[in-house]
């Protein structure tokens, strides 16, 4: 081996390495230990028994105090947790192998038992639970031995490992508390649950024995703060460390103060337009829903609300940027703003003098503001509607009901695109037969986007189904107008400065302490 | 007098079953299923229709208002169908906020609205006055969100003097410390209860301010005024001991009949300065349409009202021995 070919290939990635990783030691050793971290959140958790509740106050709290299955990293991958691998041997059937030696907070090992506890406790009926629907493509689990456990599922189904991003409770623990057990959570977490004054504070403290690093914080104190001002207030004057979805109206009060910060990233949801497609009159004719997408200018209406901050144009249910799912010929191909060609659809569907109609909208600003701007452009083309904002009972009875013509509603659940488009357009006309509750609120019913989406939900092969979702989005947003998309919502979190290693995160969680992450603060 | 009062007591039964059932019936009335809300968007028709099953909802109205009633006697509230939990736990938990707060908002209300109206009454036409009914036309005019953020901005955020929101440990709470010698915790209670009982007192004190005014103007002009005056009697003690005790009690009236103003006032209030009491409760119950909860505030929050109106009565008498009941 020549000099230069012995530097090449062995010196310099030596230097290289160590580099890395005394780069690597300095990052680390700059991270300092303990100190209380206050977070304000929106509302107060429900309940903090994950199996049961999975709204995202109580989940936001769940996550600090449980460890689960599988977890997502930061490019929202499914990666490995409490399970240390797994396997696929058919369709229908997934074997976890699970991380051995974890401790819940009680002193008691996580086993493959309580595992299959969590889940059958989470999708069983009776326990009344927010999951129960959710985990409906679960056949049976079985514990194959203590390490062991086995998931038979109805049908193939590709989101599977997405669901294994769950929270495991001690089966011990919750049959001895039942219900109690919301209210005094036991997980094998980063923190361990101390205390609960409803609407005022929930305190976790630092879990000295969690596997998976050292915990930095010492102590979190979660903050219900209702009013998001009032929250900004707290932060500028150093009450809580942390503010969580900062609205776009109190950004600029953020970035004017030095000792605070910003993280921002666009968020993985999807706001909308829905049309009800079997409502009688014009709207059920996919050509008047064409000319309503052509006379609004969404673009324009996005822009005006958010300014850029607050929230970026959804082109789909799943217009996510680089998202796999996601093709920009869907973007490309949209209705723009073209009033004049509106008019001439209307006049083709029968409607030259227009017609009215209502939007309903739930009462936050966006999309109430979403309605009303519409209805601005609709009357520019003949259109009469009504915007009507409602609480968010009412509204869903309402649209469950089949009542509203067109309504603006939102929606967020994992990353899988199974969850938004099955979700939101396959058919589901037994719900509708009893105004009962379905995702699909438009009563969207179309063979070959059902034939689409139950075969992209049962592949395993990544660009096979990136085909058959594009396929279906084409449909969906293009021929049929089922929605105009509007926004995804951006997640924007203010922290005072001494908070290091945060970031906003995506899916509007609280990142405290994962694989990648260990929030310290610097005071 | 005894015999008054547990009249008076024994008239809460038929208001309080009359509430409860103008309650009954627009919960039965208002759109929003609970079981619909509480399995979450994505729930199939099985499993609400087995929820609404089991909570009862699928009983006649009659029947469920039965259940309740029977369940009242027993002295219970029935469970939170969302949190799963008591509804007397849940609402008892927080009752000490809301009357902490409520005490304290009465309190500002009536010592600064007497203060100011005797000193407009006194002073008629003098700078005060007309200084002291300014301030109270702003007060009864000011909306209470929109007072309450401009005092955290200035007091907590600008001065750095006052916390921007929360209970801390509570002014109740901290009491058994504070006779114990450690005067810690209610000195921080009372500095978080501070800008809220401002808040939510202001428009009491403008009111009272107002009709304390009026009622010692009136009384002033009166002939046994004169003769006290004639006496020579010194003016303090004729204003503080002849004249205002005779004048409050339109002023007393008032605070009773605004005291369910208040625990109105306080939803707001307790939303603004993150404040765990009742109204929160009672909003997110009912956004949730959480009936159990709704129903066991709407019951406390009534009981509370018909309590405070007896106690007015009741001070009448003290206020003014003539007024005798029997």
């Amino acid at each position: 081996m020549s000099r230069k070919g012995f530097m090449q290939l062995v010196v310099i990635p030596l230097v290289l390495l160590s580099l890395l990783l005394s780069a690597g030691i300095a990052c680390q050793a700059a991270a300092k230990k303990g100190g209380t971290l206050v977070i304000a959140v929106e509302k107060d958790a429900v309940n903090l028994d994950p199996t049961l509740n999975n709204d995202l106050a109580s989940s936001t709290v769940q996550r600090q105090i449980f460890d689960t299955l599988l977890a997502f990293d930061e490019e929202n991958n499914v990666i490995p947790h409490l399970a240390v691998s797994w396997e696929n041997p058919e369709p229908t059937v997934w074997i976890f192998h699970l991380r051995k030696g974890v401790k819940f907070h009680n002193g008691d090992e996580l086993t493959a038992e309580d595992v299959k506890y969590s889940y059958d406790r989470g999708r069983d009926p009776q326990s009344r639970g927010q999951n129960v629907t959710k985990l409906g493509f679960i056949d049976s689990i079985e514990v194959i031995d203590k390490y062991t456990v086995k998931f038979n599922l109805k049908y193939p189904y590709a989101p599977m490992l997405e669901y294994g991003v769950y929270e495991i409770v001690p089966k011990k623990v919750v049959e001895q508390m039942g219900d109690a057990f919301g209210r005094n959570p036991i997980g094998s977490g980063p923190f361990k649950f101390v205390e609960w004054v409803k609407d005022d504070h929930i305190t976790l403290v630092k879990n000295e024995n969690y596997w998976l690093k050292d915990v930095n914080l010492d102590k979190v104190i979660f903050r219900p703060i209702p009013e998001k001002s009032v929250a900004v207030m707290e932060l500028e004057a150093g009450g809580v460390d942390v503010v969580q979805n900062i609205p776009a109206d109190l950004v600029p009060v953020v970035e004017k103060n030095k000792q605070l910060s910003l993280s921002s990233t666009v968020g993985i949801n999807y706001f909308y337009v829905a049309f009800n497609t079997q409502y009688p009159g014009p709207i059920s004719n996919p050509k008047v829903r064409q000319a309503i997408a052509y006379a609004i200018d969404m673009d324009a209406i996005i822009e005006s609300i958010f300014q850029g901050v607050g929230g970026s144009r959804a082109y789909s249910a799943v217009s996510f940027p680089d998202f796999w799912a996601f093709d920009n010929k869907i973007k490309d191909q949209r209705p723009t703003y073209n009033p004049a060609k509106a008019k001439q659809l209307l006049r083709e569907a029968g409607y030259p003098n227009g017609f009215s109609t209502t939007i309903l909208t739930p009462p936050d600003m966006p999309r109430k503001k979403i309605g009303e701007l519409m209805q601005f452009y609709l009357a520019q083309v003949g259109i009469k509607a009504e915007v009507r904002s409602l609480d968010f009972g009412t509204l869903l009875d309402d649209t469950y009901a089949g009542k509203a013509p067109i309504v603006v509603l939102g929606f967020n659940r994992g990353t899988d695109p199974d969850n938004y488009l099955y979700s939101l357009f396959h058919s589901d006309p037994e719900a509708w037969a009893v105004n009962a509750s379905t995702m699909n609120m438009s009563r969207y019913h179309n063979p070959e986007v059902d034939r689409l989406l139950e075969e992209a939900r049962k592949s395993t092969d990544l660009a096979e189904r990136a085909k058959l979702y594009i396929r279906a989005q084409e449909i969906i947003f293009l021929e049929d107008v089922v929605h105009i998309p509007a926004y995804h919502r951006t997640e924007i979190a203010g922290f005072r400065n001494h908070v290091k290693d945060f970031i906003a995160d995506p899916m509007g969680r609280v990142l405290l302490v994962t694989a990648s992450r260990n929030v310290w603060l610097d005071k | 007098m005894g015999r008054y009062i547990l009249h008076r007591l024994a008239l809460i039964v038929p208001i309080i079953l009359g509430v409860t059932l103008v309650v009954f019936l627009i919960l039965a009335f208002i759109p929003g299923d609970p079981a619909q809300l509480m399995l979450g968007e994505a729930a199939s028709k099985e499993a609400v229709e087995a929820l609404r099953a089991e909570l009862g909802l699928d009983q006649p109205l009659l029947i469920r208002y039965g259940i309740f009633l029977k369940q009242l006697l027993q002295g219970n509230l029935g469970t939170s169908y969302i949190q799963r939990a008591p509804v007397l736990k849940l609402i008892v938990d927080r009752l000490p906020a809301t009357l902490e707060l409520t005490f304290f908002a009465m309190l500002v209300g009536s010592v600064i609205g007497v203060l100011a109206g005797i000193i407009s009454a006194t002073k008629q036409h003098s700078l005060w006055d007309y200084a002291a009914m300014f301030v109270s036309i702003l007060g009864v005019s000011m909306p209470v969100f929109w007072l309450g953020i401009m005092l955290i901005l200035f007091f907590s955020v600008n001065l750095g003097w006052l916390p921007v929101s929360g209970r801390g440990p509570g002014v109740i709470a901290a009491l058994p410390a504070a006779f114990g010698g450690d005067f810690g915790p209610l000195i921080q209670g009372l500095r978080h209860i501070l800008l809220p009982s401002i808040t939510l007192g202001t428009g009491l004190a403008a009111l009272i301010a107002r009709m304390t005014r009026s009622s010692m103007l009136e009384i002033i002009r009166q002939d046994y005024m004169k003769t006290a005056k004639a006496k020579g009697l010194p003016g303090r003690l004729i204003i503080w001991k002849h004249a205002l005790r005779n004048a409050l009690i339109p002023v007393v009236t008032a605070l009773g009949l605004q005291f369910g103003q208040l625990l109105g006032g306080a939803v707001l209030t307790e939303s603004i300065f993150a404040w765990p009491g009742l109204g929160r409760l009672a909003v997110d119950a009912i956004n949730a349409r959480d009936f159990p909860v709704i129903q066991g505030v709407v019951l406390v929050i009534t009981l509370g009202v018909v309590l405070v109106n007896l106690l007015v009565d009741l001070i009448y008498t003290v206020i003014d021995p003539r007024i005798r009941y029997s």
